[in-house]
């Protein structure tokens, strides 16, 4: 990369831009920008966290189709403050994608909709470009620790679900001390539903969870695949 | 970034030097996701990336944003002045580990 030129080139022929698609989340994951939202509120982290939520909105149709237009890998559903399962054209722009079915669309999502079938309706939708990442941190009695006010036993029939109805699944787990034990055992629920684990190192101690000091990443994260 | 130093300060060009663009809650673009948090907001105010003519409503094409004045002076600063570049870029992408 040398210039402007050479910058945008690159991302629109190799990258997936990042969209948040709203600023709803209904978890209260510990190190998520939502948690400066239980700061003090004469804080500078909860005046500028909460402004920040006042001043968005759902993301339109019209931004999210301009952008899934521009690049061409497709696009990225993945907030920073948000969980795309909340994203009111979610539907309308699964189907908008079937115009370009060679572009991808992933979904991360760690909160939990209401309930099996609104998974089942939406994955019905999906066409095989779309793929959805689960964060669930641990197996359905423990990932809540990390994601809190998650419907763990839903993420887990969801994921089964949508492998069953053969869409692309991959399970994304954070490891942390209160999940170590259990990295075996959800290599083997991985496995007997056929779904793609990858375990990611991340530097999210703190708020009542830790990060194993052999599994803490060089850099900002890492994800690796389920040989660890 | 364009490189990084490690632990011995020493300065190592980078392979892939970029992240993904990120679209944000107020329906701006940024240069990654990192960029998009209260902390940082300042930097890239300051870099005119939060314009209002830079929103992605008020322009029919991407590459109307991504072309901008305001983008191409940003990409300068990172790849030829980076000890100018925003925080959170020489945080987050500017050192490494070893």
């Amino acid at each position: 990369m040398s210039d402007i030129t050479s910058f945008v080139d690159y991302q629109k022929k190799y990258k997936l831009p990042n969209l948040e698609t709203s600023t709803r989340c209904t978890l209260r994951c510990p190190q998520c920008t939502r948690a400066k939202l239980f700061a003090p509120k004469e804080s500078s982290s909860y005046r500028e966290t909460i402004s920040r939520i006042h001043n968005g909105f759902d993301l339109p149709l019209e931004d999210a189709t301009k952008i899934f237009d521009f690049f061409d890998n497709g696009v990225m559903l993945c907030g920073s403050l948000s969980d795309p399962v909340y994203w009111p054209s979610l539907r309308k722009f699964i189907q908008e994608s079937k115009k370009q079915i060679n572009k991808k669309v992933q979904i991360h999502t760690a909160a939990t909709q209401k309930n099996l079938e609104w998974y089942r309706d939406i994955f019905e939708m999906c066409h095989p470009n779309v793929t959805w990442i689960f964060g669930a941190d641990g197996l359905s009695d423990s990932s809540m620790t990390y994601r809190i006010g998650q419907n763990s036993k839903l993420i887990f029939e969801a994921m089964i679900l949508g492998k069953e109805m053969q869409l692309d699944i991959v399970w994304h787990y954070i490891i942390f001390d209160y999940n170590l034990n259990q990295i075996e055992d959800a290599k083997k629920l991985a496995a007997d539903n056929d779904i793609k684990l990858e375990f990611v190192k991340s530097n999210r101690t703190g708020g009542g969870v830790t990060v194993p000091d052999d599994y803490k990443p060089k850099r900002n994260k890492e994800i690796t695949n389920d040989t660890l | 970034m364009p490189y990084y130093y490690n632990s011995k300060g020493e300065k190592i060009e980078k392979q892939d030097v970029e992240q993904s663009i990120a679209y944000t809650a107020d329906g701006y673009l940024l240069p990654c996701c990192w960029c998009d948090a209260p902390s940082t907001r300042r930097d890239f105010e300051k870099a005119g990336l939060y314009k209002e003519e830079l929103r992605v409503s008020k322009n029919k094409k991407i590459e109307d944003i991504l072309l901008s004045q305001e983008w191409e002076q940003f990409i300068e600063t990172v790849l030829y002045k980076p000890d100018d570049a925003p925080r959170c870029c020489k945080e987050k992408c500017g050192y490494q580990d070893e």
